[in-house]
């Protein structure tokens, strides 16, 4: 069913949406949280928050252009904070691992909250993904968007491990220098 | 700001990027992996000449439609079984090892969903005659009897047209369509729909002699005895002319209870035929919370449509296949590896999203990963298409990803 439809009958409060939804994306919503969280029960009740999540937020979203890109976005959201709530899932450590990793891009981290607007900080890291190579750009969505460990990310693209290692280690680097030079102050 | 809340911050990505990324891209092969492929490619090339010289090419009879795998969708978690032992994995699948089967069988489903992902060619007529069978079956007078379908009345269609309307669209084709037929009718409730599956609900549920023991986690035994109960009781509702018991499960809830559910089908004359009225035409009953006769379930999937009968493959033949990574599966983990294959079985997928009703070789496929420490351990289902590789046209191979 089209994405207009889908969300159509969401705004509408047919039970319908759900299904429909399930249906065309159920499946690569639970990929996308099983790669957070390794456990395939938390997946599905991932999965299933999710639809609750479209469902309390169609109205007054309306994303008939990026039904897909919407629905992921909050099963990455609620898969994050799974793993990060729940200590016995192993991939808790995996998660603090990559923040700190991540944490590498930031110019100077610090304990202070956020201190620029979300539509400033997208403006700002969609702005330097677009100067990267298509290549780099997917690596590093992977890898920071998708959570994809190194391995997975490597028979991805037919890339060796340290080919992956080092062109994640530029982009944090380039990143960092990015937000640097255009006075981002995170 | 740190790390934690930077992760949380790449949900800022822009959607397109997002979409971008899940794109399988075509993996690139290093200089030493092309050079060995082109190796390999000469290498098979002389030995599939010497192969043509020396023996007659096998032809593949081109009046046969080439057949499609269908993907498989997972409902609740994955297909898992969980058991101390392979052995106490029980069903009466009549096909064993020693069949030495050349050809089987393959149908077309009938049933398809349109681009809206609802049903479409939903033949109602048969739907009718095959609930008011199942009626007459259980004793109804079928003269007498109302069907009704699954669609909204003429007040609740106008609501929903009217919701369509205030949102600028109208209704999806197909959205009314029926796809069940109902009867009520003193104290049983039947549900046929267009996979052909009839379900008979019995309100109250009908009590069985205090002998049996029909409870959820009734032993092998009890539920053997069950069985010969239910064969004589509900002879005619199962309608089966030589039933065959199929005492099948023995796998362990998350409690460690053990369960076994109930079902018959109609034996064969021939292995083919034992195979086929196995899979396609089954009866099974399932109990309530208090031991009562609850549902009845008949199932007579539609196989007017006959692709052919199609060249398959032998176990072990298949067995390699799973070792190249050639399945389906839900499990959501990496296969474990041929020493953790445990059991083999030739079933026939029957699902209503299949395409083609076509035989599989399906392997219990132990997950290491998952073993208790009390010893339980967890079998994972991998299907291996049985019809030979030159007749599927997407053979699986398995990416790395999990459905």
């Amino acid at each position: 069913m089209d994405d207009n439809i889908i969300v159509d009958l969401f705004l509408m409060r047919d039970r319908k949406a759900l299904e429909q939804t399930s249906k065309k994306y159920g499946s690569r919503l639970r990929s996308i949280s099983y790669r957070i969280v390794d456990d395939y029960q938390t997946a599905e009740e991932c999965e299933n928050d999710t639809y609750m999540e479209a469902w309390n937020t169609i109205p007054p979203h309306e994303p008939k252009n990026y039904l897909y890109a919407f629905l992921a976005r909050i099963t990455r959201h609620i898969s994050l904070n799974c793993c990060r709530n729940r200590s016995r899932l192993k991939r808790s450590a995996f998660i603090v691992e990559l923040s700190e990793e991540i944490e590498q891009c930031i110019p100077a981290p610090d304990d202070v909250e956020c201190r620029i607007d979300d539509t400033e900080l997208s403006y700002a890291i969609n702005s330097f993904l677009g100067r990267l190579s298509e290549e780099k750009r997917n690596i590093f969505i992977r890898r920071y968007w998708y959570l994809d460990s190194v391995t997975d990310i490597s028979k991805r693209f037919g890339l060796s491990e340290s080919k992956i290692k080092t062109t994640l280690f530029r982009c944090r680097n380039e990143l960092r220098r990015y937000l640097e030079e255009e006075g981002y102050a995170l | 700001m740190r790390g934690n809340e930077f992760l949380d911050k790449m949900e800022l990505i822009d959607p397109s990027y997002i979409e971008g990324a899940d794109v399988m891209v075509s993996k690139k092969k290093s200089v030493l992996i092309r050079l060995g492929i082109v190796a390999a490619c000469l290498a098979f090339i002389v030995f599939a000449g010497a192969k043509i010289l020396s023996h007659e090419n096998k032809k593949i009879n081109s009046d046969m439609p080439m057949l499609s795998v269908s993907e498989i969708t997972p409902t609740m978690g994955y297909e898992g079984y969980t058991a101390y032992d392979i052995s106490e994995l029980v069903n009466a699948n009549p096909w064993n090892e020693d069949f030495k089967l050349s050809t089987l069988p393959v149908y077309q489903n009938t049933f398809n969903y349109d681009e809206n992902n609802f049903e479409s060619g939903v033949d109602l007529d048969k739907i009718r005659k095959f609930i008011l069978e199942i009626a007459n079956r259980a004793g109804l007078d079928e003269n007498n009897l109302t069907v009704t379908y699954d669609t909204p009345d003429e007040e609740e269609k106008q609501k929903i047209i009217d919701k369509f309307n205030s949102a600028g669209v109208t209704v999806p084709k197909g959205y009314f369509t029926p796809t069940k037929l109902i009867i009520n009718s003193q104290g049983i409730e039947i549900e046929a729909d267009s996979s052909m599956t009839a379900t008979v609900h019995f309100e109250p549920a009908l009590t069985v002699p205090s002998e049996y023991n029909f409870t959820h986690f009734s032993s092998y035994n009890d539920k053997c005895d069950v069985a010969e109960y239910l064969k004589t009781k509900y002879k005619s509702l199962i309608g089966i002319e030589n039933p065959q018991a199929d005492i099948f499960g023995g796998d362990y809830n998350i409690y460690g209870q053990q369960q076994y559910s109930v079902g018959f089908f109609e034996d064969g004359q021939d292995k083919t035929e034992k195979i086929i009225n196995y899979n396609f035409n089954r009866v099974t009953f399932a109990n309530d919370d208090d031991g009562k006769l609850f549902i009845v379930r008949i199932c007579q999937p539609d196989l007017s449509v006959k692709a052919g009968d199609y060249p398959v493959i032998s176990s072990n033949e298949a067995r390699q296949l799973l070792i190249k990574g050639n399945f389906i599966t839900t499990v959501p983990y990496e296969f474990s590896g041929e020493e953790f294959v445990e059991k083999t079985e030739l079933i026939y997928r029957t699902d209503k999203n299949e395409k083609y009703f076509m035989p599989y070789y399906r392997f219990y496929v132990e997950l290491p990963e998952l073993k208790q420490e009390d010893g339980l351990k967890t079998y994972g289902i991998y299907y291996v298409p049985a019809v030979e590789s030159a007749y599927i046209s997407d053979m699986p191979v398995w990416d790395g990803s999990f459905s």
